[in-house]
């Protein structure tokens, strides 16, 4: 309970310090080795060490835009505290899902590729996960903010299934028969 | 022959690849909300410059065997839980990693006639060449396939193509979903091409007992190298059914693509 007022704290007077275009590749080397380190850390328990890898990633992943895109049209249905409640929501169901896959890969080699600019506002940033008998491949998507070189994560690709479209795909299809309290309540 | 073949596939009583889920609660106490305190405020039109990454399937999905499938994906996910996840965890205390990895790699150079013919089919000579060179090297010098020679010493990456990926190059569609029993999701095109790709995996091609043994055996030493990840996907599904579907499409396709 503290720890996460503490955090609310400090998260809510935290500079929103994203990453540049030039810094990409590399701010993402350092973020994997901290992450392997994180992991690896056995004297720290399952939640702190979450509490780490999720403070390591919050300056990278855009978790509003992806709760925005994770509902398609169905966003600019929704009063302003609907949103609110939908993204907190939202972001926790992504910690969730992407700190337990995170958890598997432990001690594997990751190597990056050099980014690719299909559009002036998108980059792409493939990797490869060298598993014990598989390869994965983990492609990042970033973004930019408007006006500023800031780059955010708003999607991840793995083995070619889209996290995000696999979100929407589902929401988008069950806010035809339910309605966004439905939606709330079983997520 | 496509009979046999038929029930050798409802033989196969051990294999698996996917399954259904149950959505996780969630324990707040657990969680860190680190949602920014300001107020939402993002520009509408934000949204739209997703729109081509995203695009909304404006049609309903043809799905005629709705009802089967979503029975069949519960049917295979207890399946999976109760029988071939426990076998595949207990082989994985049993047998140390690198046998298991070895044992992989025999299996995956041994199909390497799929992987030839269908990188034929679909043009794709450089890579046919490049496959025909991994298996020569892995057999001989990587000692019958245990060891992946080919890709450690001499960097020759693995092409994997199937006749699903071939009809799916040429652009046939996938036609509807179908969940194959224990197997897991399919769809029309892709169903009918395994009978194709049985023809040239020496594994299978006499659908006998020995082959489905040694069919099973791959399928539970593979899943004993990736434990785990199946729950971990599941966790993100709101209906089991649809998120499998979903996930299935979306990696046929980018297989397609590649």
């Amino acid at each position: 309970m503290l720890k996460k007022l503490l955090l609310s704290i400090f998260l809510s007077t935290a500079l929103s310090y994203a990453v540049v275009e030039n810094d990409i590749q590399q701010t993402m080397v350092t973020k994997v080795k901290s992450l392997t380190t994180i992991l690896n850390n056995k004297s720290d328990s399952d939640e702190v060490r979450k509490l780490k890898v999720m403070l390591l990633v919050e300056d990278i992943f855009d978790y509003k835009i992806m709760a925005r895109i994770s509902l398609g049209k169905y966003w600019k249905k929704l009063t302003k505290d609907q949103r609110a409640v939908y993204v907190e929501k939202f972001t926790i169901k992504l910690q969730d899902s992407y700190y337990d896959k995170i958890k598997l890969y432990t001690n594997q080699k990751i190597t990056f590729f050099p980014i690719e600019k299909p559009k002036k506002t998108r980059i792409v940033l493939k990797s490869i996960l060298k598993g014990d008998a598989d390869d994965y491949k983990i492609t990042y998507k970033f973004y930019k903010q408007k006006k500023k070189d800031n780059w955010f994560i708003y999607d991840i690709n793995i083995v070619g299934i889209s996290i995000l479209k696999t979100y929407r795909n589902q929401y988008v299809t069950y806010l035809k028969t339910h309605n966004f309290n439905e939606l709330i309540d079983s997520m | 022959m496509v009979h046999t073949k038929l029930s050798f596939l409802l033989l196969v009583s051990l294999s698996l690849t996917f399954v259904g889920c149950s959505t996780k609660q969630i324990d707040n106490s657990q969680n860190i909300n680190i949602a920014k305190t300001e107020s939402i405020e993002l520009e509408d039109d934000l949204g739209d410059e997703f729109g081509d990454d995203f695009i909304d399937e404006q049609e309903e999905i043809f799905d005629p065997l709705y009802e089967y499938n979503s029975y069949m994906t519960e049917f295979n996910d207890k399946a999976f839980t109760n029988v071939l996840n426990p076998i595949a965890t207990t082989y994985a205390d049993t047998v140390p990693l690198d046998g298991r990895v070895a044992i992989s790699n025999v299996f995956k150079n041994i199909k390497f006639p799929i992987r030839f013919v269908n990188n034929v089919l679909q043009l794709k000579i450089v890579y046919s060449l490049e496959e025909l060179a991994r298996f020569v090297i892995n057999t001989t010098i990587g000692v019958l396939g245990t060891m992946d020679v080919a890709k450690e010493h001499f960097n020759l990456e693995a092409h994997p193509e199937d006749f699903g990926q071939t009809l799916g190059y040429y652009g046939v569609g996938s036609g509807f979903h179908v969940v194959i029993p224990l197997l897991g999701p399919s769809n029309v095109r892709d169903l009918l091409s395994t009978n194709a790709d049985f023809y040239l995996n020496p594994v299978t091609v006499n659908a006998d007992a020995t082959s489905t043994v040694l069919y099973t055996g791959e399928k539970v030493n593979t899943l004993s190298l990736h434990l785990g990840e199946y729950e971990s996907f599941k966790k993100d599904a709101l209906d089991p059914y649809t998120f499998l579907r979903d996930a299935y499409e979306q990696r046929r396709e980018q297989e397609i693509k590649d």
